[in-house]
């Protein structure tokens, strides 16, 4: 029984351990398809798509305004090709979006298992990870630190596992305006706005406090699956 | 969708039926989130996207129908803005709900503002015109007495916040630095420094208390006050110096790890912070060895501590060498950094091994050797199936290339160019093949192989300066004309030997480049080959999946090979064929071609060989004309008189000449007649008989003096023209009446061209046709007896001398009169005096001003003098359009702005002083109010404006 939709939080490379994820999901007739299903039928994605390799983008190209800011955009989509959130730093209009979400996800999505974390795509550095069946998806610019928007993705999702207790993409699917707030807590403006991981569940929490006493009479601990 | 999602999710309904009977989370998800998850659900249990649009088109119309029902309570509005956002996610517009959003953060309680700012934040960019209707709302919060009120609004404010209303609540942010709490000082921070990004200058009054964030005693405020100090040491690195001592304290407690431990990230103590310290150390000490030598110390700690085998050790490492080799070098650190450098190459971790290229790239041009060292290395990864890697390794490969490896790196370029299919990859190493080829071409083979080979895949996606530079490079050559020549040969016949291959698409650009060159350079190829190219040409010009555009250069070297070529059927085939073409421009290059081609002499000394370096020789003053026009005058014809002209004869009829000095050459004080051309299009009119002369002369005018500007020969010799007699055609004031003796005089045209700048500004010209012999010209001003008068050189017979003189107002006068008088010599000894005179006004002086209304601001506020007057209006005008109207046409004035029934308008009295007015119209008074920094001009203007409101 290995719960497909579980985001792996690989800590360091050798002790990869697996954050416990809730069994609320468990009975519902995931088991049986563990990597080797996801694998397939990655396979089988790439198969059809095959074109979309190759699609990375050059380092001349026009710049929009700004030029310190550290994010661009953050997206988090599905294996399957779905967004599940979306986040801009910088004004674009709507239909440039709808564009470049449908480019990057194709790219993203054609990206082999082993290969670099890092996509050179327009002129941004797209960096991507991908966490059971979602992937993770950060803009930034060319001059910026790779990896360490990598960890801060891994920070973001360590943030939401604690908040919503093993989370999984489903979480994320019915309360991704909780999603939202976390990382509003988290990177203000594209910017890391506080790395200490206790302070910024402090944040939401306190938020959450009053929601549950003006909605409902159960607890904060309730909510996240922890009682 | 796959289908275990899918199953999973249409399954979830009865899981939470499930799970609620046992009252386990489960529960409490399936109530909180159930009208959102039948949503979720219903979608993913659809097959079709068209299905889903259906669906989610009905979602829509039910929340339109829902948030506008004034039944709808707040707590339903927040479920509605959920399910909003959702929708919104997927691509379908749920605009409508914007201004709900806005008022679901004003009007709910905390948690339904909370997800009232969510949606504003997702829904609206920052230039969003809805915005402005949050700017309450967000004031409000900010000065709650309650802590998640207040974050709620930093929040938003940091995150979108129309530009212009930063000033309202600036101050309130300002005070949030001082706050109790941490959680507010740090996002009030981060809220500055996002107004320090979007409008710099707002925020600069605040930069000390920046300085007191940094020292706040909390890490998470001074981190944040970080990201505003790298950006101002960006823009100006050596007004921070003194802080680079602080930094280098901040980073050495963080590395030695005296921050709290909730800092720490996997047991890094906050490897954000470092990393932005780095940063900022590398601006600090870049080119200062005195600030480097600050830091070196604690670089060489970071690279020793980055121990741990763990990504965001990587990340720092990286910053550190970056640091390391951007500050003032130090050889011990610079060896730990190429270490560093060689750990990241050859890790097997290939994001790390990324870096490490990335890193080679920065480093290679400082220090070669490095390259050697992991050279190896870097042509694995040339070959690694991982197209990011190549890609960052030609990058690199780019940086270090010299005449002796281009050929292998090019050739290494052009592989991977090939698998490429992405714009921007092709565009970006397009240009750099063409960049090093143009350096290193180590011969004339490879060189033209490789454009070759740069145009094809390049295409109509490259930069247009490369094919432009290339022709240019063919064109212009080397100082070798032999070795040129060969370049060009070789061109042309790989060319042609492209052009035989059947079957096969070049893109337009490298057709274009092929036929410029052919056209050019196919002479080369020896006697008998024009025909040959001429008939690839035109092969080329009937194939279907040639552009217009390249059509026309196809055409265009048709025309230059022709004068060349024995026989011309094709040729002829090509005109008859074209001059039939419905495109105009195709059409218009044949019937050139064509009639070029009844008179090849004259076409071979227009399409000269080889000579496409230099300037032709052309007469734009068509003065070969000017035989044709002295003889139609001299039998009574009109003179020409250009069209600006005639308009404004018969605009003023009253005023017989308005002089106005040039807008811009101020330099010389004074102005009399300015006499400019008769035409300044057909430059060689002869005749100024169009005559206007005029001078002028004030009562209040003060005509400091009068300087001749320049003067102009223009005229040529009237063919046939005899008669040793010289008389004169004297300038006359009025008008044309001089024709009646044109016949013996020489025709002299007194032609003064305007500096171009000016064609919408209204010129008054002089033209005086005469045969001067000097001219005095006097200015005879009631104040100042100045005289200004200039002797002109002798001028010979049948010449034309320009004169010019502008006029500038010191002080602001209402009207004036400029007069002055000509006299001149004849051969024949007697002189001759004409006189003149031209009436001036204030408003012959002013100009728009064309400014921006914060500009206006500025300005307003600078000047002193000022004059307010109300003025009654008749009720016809008693309108703001009309009187703007009015003041518009009448007075030259600029509309700046128009904010309800006021109006900003500017002007200047040339040459620069500004002059502005602020006006209201309030029912049938207006009341205006003037201001400039000229104490004199705004009553000037208001008594002008006086005028003609009372006139209109």
């Amino acid at each position: 029984m290995a719960p497909l939709l579980r985001l792996q939080l690989h800590q360091r490379a050798p002790q990869r351990w697996r954050l416990r994820i809730t069994q609320r999901f468990g009975s519902l007739g995931w088991g049986g398809r563990g990597g080797a299903s996801s694998e397939r039928e990655g396979r089988r994605r790439k198969d059809k798509k095959g074109r979309g390799a190759g699609a990375y983008g050059g380092r001349r190209g026009t710049r929009r305004a700004g030029g310190c800011r550290m994010m661009r955009f953050m997206l988090l989509f599905s294996r399957q090709g779905k967004l599940r959130l979306q986040k801009w730093y910088l004004a674009t209009s709507d239909k440039e979006r709808k564009k470049m979400v449908r480019e990057l996800m194709q790219v993203v999505l054609a990206r082999k298992p082993k290969m670099c974390s890092f996509l050179e795509w327009r002129d941004l550095k797209v960096v991507y990870k991908r966490y059971a069946s979602l992937y993770f998806c950060c803009a930034i610019e060319g001059q910026d630190n790779e990896l360490i928007t990598l960890e801060l993705i891994h920070r973001y999702v360590e943030l939401l596992d604690k908040y919503f207790g093993s989370v999984c993409e489903l979480d994320i699917i019915f309360n991704f305006e909780k999603a939202y707030f976390i990382l509003d807590e988290f990177l203000m403006g594209g910017d890391v706005q506080d790395t200490s991981k206790k302070s910024v569940l402090k944040a939401i929490e306190q938020a959450d406090l009053l929601q549950e006493e003006d909605e409902s009479p159960r607890s904060v601990l309730e909510e996240m699956g922890l009682a | 969708m796959s289908d275990i999602v899918e199953k999973t999710l249409t399954a979830l309904p009865g899981l939470f039926l499930q799970n609620q009977s046992t009252g386990g989370p489960g529960a409490a998800k399936a109530s909180f989130s159930s009208r959102l998850g039948g949503l979720v659900r219903g979608i993913t249990a659809l097959t079709s996207k068209h299905e889903e649009e259906k669906l989610i088109q009905q979602e829509l119309n039910n929340l339109k129908a829902t948030v506008s029902a004034p039944t709808t309570t707040l707590k339903m509005m927040k479920e509605c803005m959920v399910r909003l956002i959702y929708c919104e996610m997927l691509g379908y517009d749920a605009s409508f709900g914007y201004i709900h959003a806005i008022k679901l953060a004003q009007q709910g309680n905390l948690l339904e503002k909370r997800v009232g700012y969510l949606a504003v934040s997702l829904f609206l960019h920052e230039n969003h015109e809805l915005l402005l209707l949050l700017v309450n709302t967000v004031v409000k919060d900010l000065q709650s007495t309650n802590l998640v009120e207040v974050c709620m609004a930093l929040t938003i404010v940091s995150q979108i916040f129309p530009r212009e209303m930063i000033p309202a609540v600036l101050p309130l942010i300002e005070d949030k630095l001082q706050h109790s709490k941490e959680i507010i000082r740090r996002k009030a921070v981060l809220a500055l420094y996002k107004f320090h990004l979007i409008a710099p200058n707002q925020v600069q009054h605040i930069h000390i208390k920046f300085r007191k964030a940094l020292c706040d005693r909390d890490v998470g405020v001074m981190a944040a006050s970080l990201h505003i100090y790298l950006k101002m040491i960006k823009e100006n690195s050596s007004a921070y110096k003194d802080l680079t001592g602080s930094f280098v304290t901040i980073l050495k407690q963080v590395v030695g790890g005296k921050l709290p431990v909730d800092f720490n990230y996997h047991s890094v103590p906050a490897p954000w912070l470092q990393i932005q310290l780095l940063r900022i150390l590398g601006l600090l000490g870049k080119g200062d060895q005195r600030t480097s030598e600050l830091m070196y110390d604690v670089l060489d700690e970071s690279l020793r501590r980055a121990e741990l085998n763990h990504n965001v050790t990587y990340a720092i490492l990286f910053e550190c060498v970056h640091t390391v080799y951007s500050v003032y070098p130090k050889s011990e650190l610079l060896e730990k950094a190429a270490k560093c450098i060689g750990k990241f190459v050859l890790s097997p971790k290939i994001n790390l091994k990324y870096l490490g290229l990335k890193a080679l790239t920065y480093v290679i041009q400082q220090d070669p050797t490095l390259a050697l060292q992991h050279q190896m290395t870097i042509i694995e990864c040339l070959d690694h199936p991982d197209p990011i890697i190549k890609r960052e390794t030609l990058e690199l490969l780019y940086r270090i290339t010299n005449a002796q490896n281009i050929t292998v790196i090019v050739q290494k370029m052009l592989e991977y160019l090939h698998q490429s299919k992405e714009e921007y990859i092709i565009v970006n190493l397009v240009g750099k093949i063409a960049e090093l080829a143009e350096k290193y071409a180590p011969d004339n083979a490879w060189f033209i192989q490789t454009m070759n080979a740069v145009f094809s895949v390049g295409g109509d996606v490259m930069h247009p300066d490369i094919p432009n530079n290339f022709l240019r490079l063919l064109a212009e050559g080397f100082d070798d004309e032999t070795e040129n020549q060969q370049l060009r040969l070789y061109a042309v016949q790989s060319y042609l030997t492209l052009l035989d291959v059947e079957n096969v698409f070049y893109p337009q650009r490298f057709l274009q480049v092929m036929s410029w060159v052919l056209g050019e350079y196919a002479y080369l190829l020896g006697k008998e080959t024009p025909e040959e190219v001429i008939t690839k040409l035109y092969r080329l010009l009937m194939s279907d999946s040639i552009s217009s555009e390249t059509k026309a250069w196809l055409i265009a070297a048709v025309t230059k090979l022709t004068p060349q070529a024995h026989s011309s059927n094709i040729v002829e085939r090509l005109i008859q064929e074209f001059t039939t073409s419905l495109d105009t421009c195709l059409r218009q290059h044949a019937f050139e071609l064509k009639h070029l081609n009844e008179n090849v002499e004259f076409m071979k000394s227009l399409l000269p060989v080889d000579k496409s370096c230099e300037d032709m020789v052309v007469d734009s003053s068509l003065s070969f004309l000017d035989g044709f026009v002295a003889e139609e005058l001299s039998q009574g014809a009109a003179p020409y008189k250009p069209h600006h002209q005639r308009q404004e004869e018969k605009l003023s009829q009253e005023k017989v000449l308005n002089f106005e000095p040039y807008g811009l050459s101020f330099s010389s004080s004074g102005f009399t007649g300015r006499q400019s051309p008769a035409g300044i299009s057909l430059g060689s009119d002869v005749s100024g008989n169009s005559t206007e002369t005029g001078l002028k002369e004030t009562n209040s005018l003060k005509l400091e003096g009068i300087k001749k500007l320049w003067g102009k020969e223009g005229y040529l010799p009237k063919k046939g023209s005899k008669t040793g007699d010289e008389t004169e055609a004297p300038p006359v004031p009025q008008e044309t009446m001089i024709m009646e003796n044109v016949d013996q005089t020489m025709t002299k045209k007194d032609q003064s061209q305007v500096p171009t700048q000016s064609k919408e500004e209204k010129e008054k010209q002089l033209l005086a046709s005469s045969l001067f012999v000097g001219l005095g010209s006097e200015s005879t001003v009631n104040l100042i007896t100045e005289q200004l008068e200039c002797c002109l050189p002798v001028i010979e017979a049948e010449s034309t001398q320009n004169f010019q003189y502008s006029v500038q107002m010191e002080k602001p006068f209402t009207e004036g009169n400029l007069s002055g008088f000509i006299s001149y010599q004849m051969m024949d000894t007697h002189s001759v005096q004409l006189e003149f005179s031209v009436n001036l006004s204030l408003l012959d002086f002013i100009r728009p001003l064309k400014i921006s209304t914060e500009d206006f601001g500025k300005l307003w506020l600078s000047f002193a003098n000022d004059v307010k007057q109300n003025l009654k209006m008749s009720e016809s005008q008693a309108a703001l359009p009309s009187t703007l109207k009015t003041l518009q046409q009448e007075l030259r004035l600029h509309v700046v702005d128009i904010i309800g029934n006021e109006g900003l308008l500017a002007c200047q009295l040339l040459p620069t002083i500004p002059c502005l007015l602020h006006f209201r119209v309030h029912g049938d008074i207006l009341a205006l109010w003037f201001r400039s920094s000229c104490s004199t001009l705004p009553d000037y203007l208001l008594y002008q404006c006086q005028k003609v409101m009372e006139g209109s």
